[in-house]
């Protein structure tokens, strides 16, 4: 009878492990310029920016300058599809597109997170996704996202 | 001493080159260099028409694209085309600059422009000839070079423009739009257009686009030009365009008509569209189709032109692709077409792509 009442309570342990450990937990994570006066950033601009609509941090007047882990990792793969709502192959023709015909340059593309922090660290007005287990709070600013 | 201006000597060649260590990063961060270069065969598959009959290869194009921030509101862009093994010295070829412009950052909904740019007319003008952005061989031509299909229609808008231009990104109750308007000196064959204008009036290009949902896109662009030549008159284009993806299923379509109004004789209404739908696999491989069409008046009976394009483009590399095709081109019987057998022919097309 006791083993019968356990069972929900670790259902619901089970449950709870589950959420805290990351289950919707997406593998990669913001960073911007410490010099940024931003703390948290929306899921619409950043679809914005990494789709060249939004160029312009318009508190301070600063170029926005995305870079990201290049296409073919999985960090990367997941950014894409998870918060710019396209395929690596999408995503790809959408910034030929936009490029050849005088748009602009597409995020600039890096093989390793320290790459992408180190470029995000130089300039002021940059953003960067990398893995999250490689985000340098010392270097950079960690931003949430929200909906 | 020796020894002091010797350490001193090495301390400022640190300090120098890692001077020119962050000079030179911020300098290559702020230039992209990027481009696209594209090889293509093309041969003739029927007895008669106006195909290549010999199979030809054709070094098509090679252009470098440079984007420039000279500052964080300004962007220098350029594209500089060489096309089909350019030499000069024996009159061959083409060096073309396809759009040199400077932009200046309002914000994202306010971007000025100045310089010469692709006219912002409906979907294939600005991608121009950059193959890797499209699956096909060539452009849609029924709206962009509607020549290739048949004889005597006009064109819509010319390619280019010199002149000011405003571009902006926004949103609308959480959907995206874009806009384009571009005023410039219009079409014109006496003068270089891009140096000086022949028309008392000025060409105005607008386009508006808006994304109901992520996976469709609509737009619609309008040209209007009035010319000094009464026998040119005033052109007026309309375009329609749609984009919608559904998963791998991608379909295109555009829809233009154009009314030119010469001052002395009556005017002619010509209309053209293309669909195109594909597919894409997750190999890397698309196969396409196009049926372009082309109406030269709306007044006139058996002027229309089409070509139906069936296609296959397959990404080797995410900077390479590999395109086959055939062309059929067909036409009435009032078409520069009817002297064929069949009135048309087949046309093979294909082509090796590469962008960067």
């Amino acid at each position: 009878m006791a083993l019968v009442r356990g069972i929900p309570a670790l259902v619901a342990v089970l449950a709870f492990s589950g959420a805290g450990f990351g289950a919707d937990k997406a593998p990669y994570t913001v960073v911007v310029n410490t010099e940024s006066k931003l703390s948290k950033i929306s899921d619409d601009d950043l679809l914005r920016i990494y789709l060249g609509k939004k160029t312009l941090w318009e508190e301070t007047g600063t170029r926005i300058q995305p870079a990201l882990l290049e296409e073919e990792q999985q960090v990367a793969q997941a950014f894409l599809e998870g918060a710019v709502k396209k395929s690596v192959s999408q995503y790809r023709a959408y910034w030929k597109r936009l490029l050849f015909s005088g748009g602009g340059s597409a995020p600039r593309t890096f093989r390793t997170s320290a790459q992408v922090i180190d470029f995000v660290t130089r300039q002021p007005g940059a953003i960067g996704v990398v893995e999250s287990s490689a985000a340098d709070a010392a270097r950079v600013k960690v931003l949430d996202v929200t909906n | 001493m020796h020894c002091k201006a010797r350490g001193l000597a090495a301390a400022l060649l640190v300090c120098a080159s890692l001077a020119t260590d962050a000079t030179a990063q911020d300098f290559f961060d702020r230039i992209r260099i990027n481009g696209y270069t594209s090889f293509e065969f093309e041969k003739r598959l029927s007895e008669k028409g106006n195909g290549d009959p010999n199979g030809s290869f054709d070094a098509d194009g090679f252009d470098l694209v440079l984007n420039i921030h000279a500052s964080e509101r300004v962007r220098a862009a350029l594209d500089m085309a060489l096309e089909h093994g350019v030499a000069t010295e024996d009159g061959r070829g083409n060096v073309a600059m396809e759009y040199g412009f400077v932009e200046y950052t309002v914000s994202d909904l306010f971007k000025f422009r100045v310089g010469k740019m692709f006219t912002p007319f409906g979907v294939f003008n600005e991608i121009h000839t950059a193959k890797p952005a499209f699956l096909s061989v060539k452009e849609a031509a029924s709206l962009n070079k509607n020549d290739r299909i048949i004889k005597g229609g006009f064109r819509f808008y010319p390619r280019w423009g010199a002149g000011i231009a405003l571009h902006g990104d926004g949103v609308i109750g959480k959907k995206n739009f874009n806009y384009d308007v571009l005023l410039a000196n219009g079409e014109q064959e006496n003068t270089n257009p891009f140096e000086e204008d022949d028309n008392g009036a000025k060409s105005v290009t607008a386009r508006v686009r808006f994304e109901p949902s992520e996976q469709l896109r609509i737009g619609y662009s309008v040209y209007y030009d009035s010319f000094s030549d009464p026998a040119v008159g005033r052109l007026v284009s309309n375009g329609l365009e749609a984009e919608w993806t559904l998963g791998k299923l991608r379909l295109l379509s555009e829809l233009a008509f154009g009314v030119l109004s010469p001052r002395d004789t009556p005017h002619t209404r010509q209309v053209a569209w293309y669909l195109q739908p594909s597919f894409h696999f997750k190999n890397g491989l698309t196969p396409y189709l196009r049926l372009d069409l082309l109406n030269l008046s709306t007044s006139r009976s058996h002027d229309v032109g089409t070509i139906f394009i069936a296609g296959l483009n397959y990404e080797l590399t995410k900077q390479c692709n590999v395109k086959l095709e055939n062309n059929f081109f067909h036409g009435g019987t009032a078409t520069s077409l009817a002297e064929f057998p069949g009135r048309g022919y087949h046309e093979l097309k294909a082509a090796f792509v590469l962008g960067f």
